[in-house]
Formats: structure tokens, C-alpha cells, sequence
């Protein structure tokens, strides 16, 4: 298995506080790996380094084989990197079909274009409708998203990082706050969409992770305490202690 | 060399005495900024209207040190009507509004003052104590100017005590943190904010008050002075006591000195160099840590 | 369709009417009105669709109008070379005000614009060979087109009046394109915009150098509509009466900056023959657009027309 994704030695310090101390894994290629830990165990300020938002304070990234560090967001973004926030980080005022259709265009190299953007702007919509359609939101194309619900908010947001078609995708917690029918939706368009994409995915709910994950990666403050299978990290002490909460066994 | 030791004193002082007025009037408009996240433009108004208050408080004759007082309480009066309406309507409304807001009514401010007083430009008439010079390495150097300084310094280290050392500095900021933890425990934030205006235009005043007599009184003032306080305060870093204090001196020594060494171009350089100090440290002197996301 | 052949015959048909029955006053008052518009326009595109709150966009504004006025003064007042010469120091200031000030957000871009404004004044009013001083530059030669010479007040509206079309229309296809929608994007939520793969700083770099153009142009036909150009036109009280203009028409809407324009001016013109305190006026109206109307009378025209509309329904 190639990995498309390569942590090694990461670390992150916010004064005397060590967010993430020598942090290293691999994401496989089209591989769907879940990240768990208990609250403060660092996973968002891993996903703020891995995608650029963070600096980190040691340690090396690789993307596909080369060497990330140093590049800003946008510039991980065009490698195949895309991810989503922990809560949904959309474009309130405009409406899903833009809001998707932004990807697309950035997606298509017309993100920036001015003239002859009126061909890139009807196709950029046409594929974002394709896209909502999908996902059963067609209807909803011309809402803005600030009238949508939560649930829609965040299928929005995951579609605009489908959009993108990356080649590793890192969701946080993207089934939060959602309803299981809404949860299992999501999840559906996620898998249906990403044949060609890893993912990289932090969630709270215990059974999304392991009923979904093919492999699962535990931190507790700050430091990676175990990987594995689901059914390795399920019977696994360490982790059974620091996450799952069970002393005795 | 003598010579030379004592221009450079003087012009210590001097930028010294800016600075001291600077930090004044500076951490007026900060405390509003940081604590209250309010942008107010009118905080130039304020200020203008301390010199004044100062100005004619002097030429009437009653004790002089009462003007410093009068002023801090006139600007503070109208502080507190402001804060009622319209500021505090304003208060979770974004940056850009409270910009429209507060510049729009620093234009109504600034044509009032000019209409009641007129355009000409104001002198006070200061105290025997305050007046000449005293000579420091056989250079003269105005009375007024230490004074300033001393001012300076005292008032700010008063404030410090206030804002970080007491028990109402401790509410203040657990009130910007979380408003409705302080709430619950049956503080009214509303009144606190209240307080944080007044004595945010009081020291406005209070440093127009000072500032008269380095500077006078016009038409005009107003947008001069918020102009250095609002770069005083970017300078600085927003939201802390220490960074305004780095600000006030920057600025004070950089418009001091570019006087000296560019006198035609002297606005030019400093402006300069403050943007450069701003564009290697995009969030100021001293920045408050950030953790977003 | 109906809709777009009234938005250009309706601007055209008011231009033209003026154009035949205002007398030079009137017309050279409509002049200034049109080239403050386009410029308030331009800030509107960073105000309203950037959320780039920029106190120094007179010096972008001014700067093109002294750049106009000198080569003007150098080499004769041939249009294609006024305007060429406004637009490239509208570019160039813009340019160098966003590689400065782009890197920071809200308060900092607003001191830092400030203060590259007041750079740009500090140069006007201190150089003075060049540049006039306190004085500014008067006599400058008529503005010519080919063979033609257009130094009557009714040429230079119709100059004024086809610029600021070409100057709308370049605005709006510009919000509308892919550029546009970006910037919106970099206003309504930065970091997603960057997670998407955008540079914001490349966004907000284009939309400035466009309104560094648009507001050059405008300013290099100012000093001859104007016959004068002075150290005021840079100052930043300048930049915060175009944030006023802009406010009073209406942020977002591209064609309130004329509306702004026209109620400033108007008022600045027109009330300051009778009393002193126009400056108050302005004040009143500027809060009052901002207490009751905060979207300006752009957006209270457009409630109105909804109005009519559904009692016709």
C-alpha cells in the first residue's frame, strides 16, 4: 500500500502547552482512516498543521510522496488536499449552488478568471446542481445557505470539498450534530463520491468510526497512543483506558 | 559634544512628553476597543472638547489644576449620553458599522465645536507654575512639557493599577471574555460597559485637557489626534495596556525624530516606518496570542 | 430583456437631456458628480464586495489626477494619454497600497491604508516643484480627442457620462465573474476560501489594482472638470467623504456611489451657498443613512420599487 499521506515526528506547542508531541502515521491510498481521542487530544490543531493553517513547530508532512512543509493552505489545496471544519464553514449569504459551484470553479482553474468567466461560471453551476442532485438537494440549489438547516449545512460543505476532488480529504467530525438519518446520508454521498479518495476523519460517534473506518488512529494529549484495525484498537488496554473509558478487563 | 548631549536630551524629552500625551488619549480609545470590541472614531471629538473645556476653564480664573478635572468630567458626561444612545446599539454590530457610526458623528461633533467657538485657533492662558522653561544640560525645555510627562506617567500607571490590579479591572475582563458567565454571577455587563465609555471619553478630554498646551485647540484637532491614536493603538497591538505603552512611544519618538532629521519630509518617514514596523509585525508590538479554528 | 434595453436607455436619455438643457455650472457640477461616482463605485467593489474597509482610496483617486495634470502640463491634454496616465497610477498606487496593506485584516487594513495615503499626501503637499505644494496645479491645457478640443463645459460631461458607463459596466462584469464571486467569497468567510484552494491575497490584489484603475480613470479627468487639483483631493478626509458617499448610496450595489456622490456634492454645493453648517448636514444625514437605512438609499429604492410592484400585483 502506498501511503498518501506520511506524518512523522510532528509537533506543536502553544506556549508552554505541547498540543502535539512527535505525531506519526500514514494514510494509504484511497484508505479511510478515523481519528479518535478524548477532547483536547489534539486532533483539530493535527488537522490545522496538516492542511497549513498551523504551523507546526517540528516534524515533516508528505503528500503523495513530497515533502508539504512550509506551503500554505491554498497551495496543499491544489496537491489534492482538501478538508472540512468542525463546524460547517460555508458561504452564508450565497446560496448552495454557489456555494459549490466556488469549488468548482477553484477546482477547474477558473477560480480567478474575469473574462471569458461567464463559460466557466454556467459550467462551474451546472455541475454544482449535478452535485446537490445527487445528494438529494436539488430542490435547495437556489436557498442561501443561511436559511438551510444544520444537517444541509453540512452536506453543502462536505460536497464543496468533493468538489475538489481531492486526493485526501480530512473531515472533522462532520457527522456532529447531525441526525443518524442525516449522519448515514452524508456518509453515503461521502463514500459514493470518494472511490479515488482517502479519508482522513475525526468523529465523536464511537460506532461511525469503527463501522466505517478501515483503520483508526487514537491520540491522547497530544501524542498518538495506538492504531490499528477497529477490532485491534477495541481490544487494545491503552486505549481502552484513555478513551473508552473502561478500567477494569 | 555638550551641545550635542543636550539637543538630544531635549529632543528625548520632547518626544517624551508626545509620548506621554499619546498614551493618554491612546489608551482612551484601547480600552473601548479591547475591552468592548467598539471601534469609536469619535474618540478625536472627545478630545477636542477637553481642550476646550481646559482652555476656557483657565481664562475664567478658577483654580487651574480643577480644569484637568473639569474636562475628564465634561467629556465623560458626554460619554455617557453617547453610550446610551446611539453606541450601545452598536456594540455587536460589525467593525464597519461602528466606523460609519462613530466617523459620522465626529463630522457632527467637529461642525458643532466650530460653530459655538469658531475656527480660530486657542491658546490657554497657563498657570505661573506651568509657564517658562527650566534648563537641562544647558538647554531650555518648557515646564509644561515635563509636566506632561509626569502626567503621563502617573496616570498611566494609575490605570494600569486599576485595569489589572483590582477586583473591578478582574470583572471588566471577565466581562469582554464571557459576558454571560459574569451575568450569572448577578453583575449587570451592561453598566460595566457603561463605565468602561466614560472613562474612555474622560481620558479623551482629560488628554485634550493636557494636550493644549503643546498643541492648542482648532478645528481640525480632532482628526489629527484620533489619527495618532488609532496608530498608536494598531502600532501597539490591539486589546493590551503594555502594547499601548510600546505604541505611544514609537510613535512619539518616530514623529520626534523625524522632525529632527527629515523636517520637510517628516510625517513621510514616520508614516513609513510605521508601516514597515506594521508590515513585519502584522498584529502590532506586542500581540495579544491568537488561537483561531 | 425589457429590463436591460431601460438601464441603458434611461442613463442615456438623462445624459442626454442634461447635456441639452443644463447650463455650464450645472453641467461641470454633473462632471464632478459622474467622476466622484466611478470612484466611489471602485471602493464599493472593495467596501461591499471585499470587505476591505480602505481609507485611503482618495490617494488612488488624487494620485491619477496629479499624474493626469502633469502630463498634461508635459506633453498637451490628449485624452488617450490623460487617461492612460490616470489609469497606470491608479494601477501602480493600488499595487503597492496592497502589497502592503492586503496581508492584514479589519482594523489593520484600515491604519494601514490610512497611513499610505497620507504618504501619498505628504508627497503632494511637500514636492512642491513638482507637484505645487499647498498651491496645487492650475492652467492646464484643454483636453483634446483627435482634432477635437474638449474644453467646454458640456464635452466634458459627455466625457464624464461615457466614462462612468464604461466604468459600470466594467464594474459589474467584474462582481459577476469568477473573480468577483471569489472576492465575495474572501468576505463572507476567508477561511474556507483558502481551504478551497484561493489565495486570498490574490483576490483581494486584483479587486484592488480594478479599483485603482477605475478610480485612476476618474481622477484623471477630474483636474480638468475641476480646472484645479490640489493636496485636499489625496487627503484622507477625501477617502472617508468617498466611505460617505458610499454609505449614503447604498454598500453592494454598484450604482448607489452615484446616488452618494450626487447627495454629497449636492448638499456640499448647493447648501453651502445658503449656511456654513453644511458639514452638520452631511454629518445628519451620514448617521442617519447609517442608524435607519444601513444598506443606503440603493436599498431603499429597491424596498420602494417591491412595494409598488406587489400593490401593482
Amino acid at each position: 500500500m502506498t501511503a498518501i499521506l506520511e506524518l512523522r515526528g510532528v509537533g506543536k506547542r502553544f506556549g508552554a502547552f505541547s498540543a502535539l508531541r512527535d505525531v506519526a502515521f500514514d494514510v494509504g491510498e484511497r484508505e479511510t482512516v478515523g481519528l479518535i481521542g478524548p477532547n483536547g487530544a489534539g486532533k483539530t490543531t493535527l488537522f490545522n498543521v496538516i492542511t497549513g493553517f498551523l504551523r507546526p513547530d517540528e516534524g515533516s508532512i508528505r503528500l503523495a510522496g513530497q515533502s508539504i512543509d512550509g506551503m500554505a493552505p491554498a497551495q496543499r489545496v491544489a496537491r489534492g488536499l482538501a478538508r472540512t471544519f468542525q463546524t460547517a464553514m460555508v458561504f452564508p449569504g450565497l446560496t448552495a449552488r454557489e456555494n459549490i459551484a466556488m469549488a468548482v470553479r477553484q477546482h477547474a482553474g477558473d477560480g480567478l478568471r474575469w473574462f471569458g468567466g461567464a463559460r466557466a461560471a454556467s459550467a462551474a453551476a451546472e455541475i454544482a446542481v449535478r452535485l446537490l442532485g445527487d445528494a438529494g438537494l436539488a430542490h435547495r440549489a437556489e436557498t442561501p445557505l443561511r436559511d438551510m438547516s444544520h444537517g444541509e449545512r453540512r452536506i453543502v460543505d462536505a460536497l464543496m470539498s468533493l468538489a475538489l476532488s481531492p486526493r485526501l480529504l480530512l473531515l472533522d467530525e462532520p457527522t456532529a450534530g447531525l441526525t443518524r438519518a442525516e449522519s448515514d446520508r452524508l456518509l453515503g454521498i461521502l463514500r459514493r463520491n470518494h472511490a479515488d479518495t482517502a479519508l482522513l476523519l475525526v468523529a465523536h460517534d464511537i460506532d461511525i468510526v469503527f463501522g466505517h473506518c478501515d483503520r483508526v488512529v487514537v491520540m491522547e494529549l497530544g501524542r498518538v497512543i495506538g492504531s490499528g484495525t477497529p477490532a485491534e484498537v477495541r481490544e487494545d488496554a491503552e486505549v481502552r483506558r484513555a478513551y473508552l473509558g473502561s478500567t477494569g478487563g | 559634544m555638550p551641545d550635542f548631549l543636550g539637543y538630544a536630551a531635549i529632543q528625548t524629552l520632547n518626544a517624551l512628553s508626545f509620548s506621554a500625551l499619546l498614551l493618554l488619549n491612546g489608551l482612551g480609545l484601547s480600552v473601548v476597543l479591547s475591552l468592548m470590541n467598539f471601534v469609536n472614531l469619535a474618540h478625536g471629538s472627545f478630545f477636542l472638547m477637553g481642550s476646550y473645556v481646559a482652555i476656557f476653564w483657565l481664562g475664567t480664573g478658577a483654580p487651574w489644576w480643577l480644569a484637568f478635572p473639569a474636562a475628564f468630567l465634561a467629556a465623560g458626561l458626554a460619554g455617557a449620553l453617547l453610550e446610551r444612545f446611539p453606541f450601545r446599539h452598536f456594540y455587536a454590530r460589525p467593525h464597519l458599522m461602528q466606523v460609519l457610526l462613530t466617523y459620522g458623528l465626529s463630522l457632527i461633533f467637529a461642525d458643532l465645536m466650530r460653530w459655538g467657538i469658531g475656527a480660530q485657533i486657542l491658546l490657554p492662558e497657563l498657570p505661573g507654575a506651568l509657564q517658562g522653561v527650566v534648563f537641562i544640560l544647558d538647554m531650555p525645555f518648557p515646564v509644561f512639557r515635563l509636566f506632561l510627562i509626569a502626567a503621563g506617567v502617573a496616570l498611566g500607571l494609575l490605570l494600569w493599577l486599576l485595569l489589572d490590579r483590582t477586583i473591578w479591572g478582574a470583572v471588566l475582563r471577565a466581562a469582554v471574555t464571557d459576558r454571560g458567565i459574569v451575568e450569572t454571577l448577578g453583575i449587570d455587563t451592561r453598566r460595566v460597559f457603561t463605565v468602561v465609555l466614560v472613562l474612555s471619553a474622560g481620558l479623551g478630554g482629560l488628554s485634550g485637557a493636557l494636550g493644549a498646551g503643546m498643541l492648542a485647540a482648532y478645528p481640525g484637532l480632532d482628526e489629527e489626534v484620533l489619527l495618532l491614536a488609532l496608530v498608536t493603538v494598531v502600532v501597539g497591538g490591539l486589546g493590551s495596556f503594555g502594547g499601548t505603552v510600546a505604541g505611544a512611544l514609537v510613535v512619539g519618538f518616530a514623529l520626534t525624530f523625524s522632525k529632527v532629521w527629515f523636517p520637510e519630509f517628516a510625517n513621510l518617514a514616520a508614516f513609513a516606518a510605521l508601516a514597515l514596523l506594521l508590515l513585519l509585525r502584522p498584529a502590532g508590538l506586542v500581540a495579544p496570542p491568537l488561537r483561531r479554528l | 430583456m425589457k429590463r436591460n434595453i431601460a438601464m441603458v436607455a434611461l442613463p442615456a436619455a438623462a445624459a442626454a437631456a442634461a447635456a441639452l438643457l443644463a447650463d455650464d455650472f450645472v453641467l461641470r457640477f454633473l462632471a464632478e458628480i459622474l467622476l466622484f461616482g466611478i470612484a466611489v463605485m471602485s471602493l464599493d467593489i472593495l467596501i461591499g464586495f471585499g470587505g476591505l474597509m480602505s481609507l485611503g482610496h482618495a490617494a488612488l483617486f488624487g494620485g491619477a489626477a496629479y499624474a493626469a495634470a502633469i502630463a498634461a502640463r508635459q506633453w498637451g491634454g490628449d485624452v488617450a494619454l490623460v487617461l492612460g496616465s490616470g489609469i497606470a497610477t491608479g494601477m501602480v498606487l493600488a499595487a503597492l497600497m496592497g502589497v502592503v496593506v492586503l496581508r492584514s485584516g479589519h482594523l489593520f487594513l484600515l491604519i494601514l491604508t490610512l497611513l499610505m495615503g497620507q504618504m501619498v499626501w505628504e508627497v503632494a503637499f511637500h514636492w512642491r516643484e513638482v507637484t505645487g505644494g499647498a498651491d496645487g496645479l492650475r492652467g492646464l491645457p484643454a483636453l483634446s480627442l483627435g482634432p477635437w478640443t474638449l474644453s467646454t463645459a458640456r464635452a466634458l460631461f459627455l466625457l464624464a457620462a461615457l466614462l462612468a458607463a464604461v466604468a459600470f459596466v466594467v464594474g459589474r462584469s467584474f462582481v459577476a465573474a469568477p473573480i468577483g464571486r471569489a472576492l465575495v467569497g474572501t468576505r463572507e468567510e476567508p477561511i474556507r476560501m483558502a481551504a478551497l484552494g484561493y489565495s486570498l491575497f490574490a483576490v483581494r490584489f486584483r479587486a484592488l489594482v480594478l479599483a485603482g484603475a477605475l478610480a485612476g480613470a476618474a481622477g484623471a479627468l477630474f483636474p480638468f472638470v475641476n480646472l484645479y487639483v490640489g493636496p485636499q483631493s489625496v487627503h484622507w478626509t477625501q477617502s472617508a467623504a468617498m466611505v460617505i458617499m458610499l454609505v449614503i448610496g447604498g454598500i453592494g450595489s454598484l450604482w448607489g456611489a452615484f446616488i452618494g456622490s450626487a447627495v454629497y456634492l449636492g448638499i456640499q454645493t448647493y447648501l453651502s451657498a445658503y449656511t456654513d453648517r453644511w458639514q452638520l448636514c452631511v454629518g445628519l444625514v451620514f448617521v442617519l443613512t447609517v442608524l435607519l437605512l444601513p444598506n443606503g438609499i440603493a436599498s431603499g429604492l429597491r424596498i420602494l420599487r417591491d412595494r409598488l410592484r406587489r400593490r401593482g400585483a
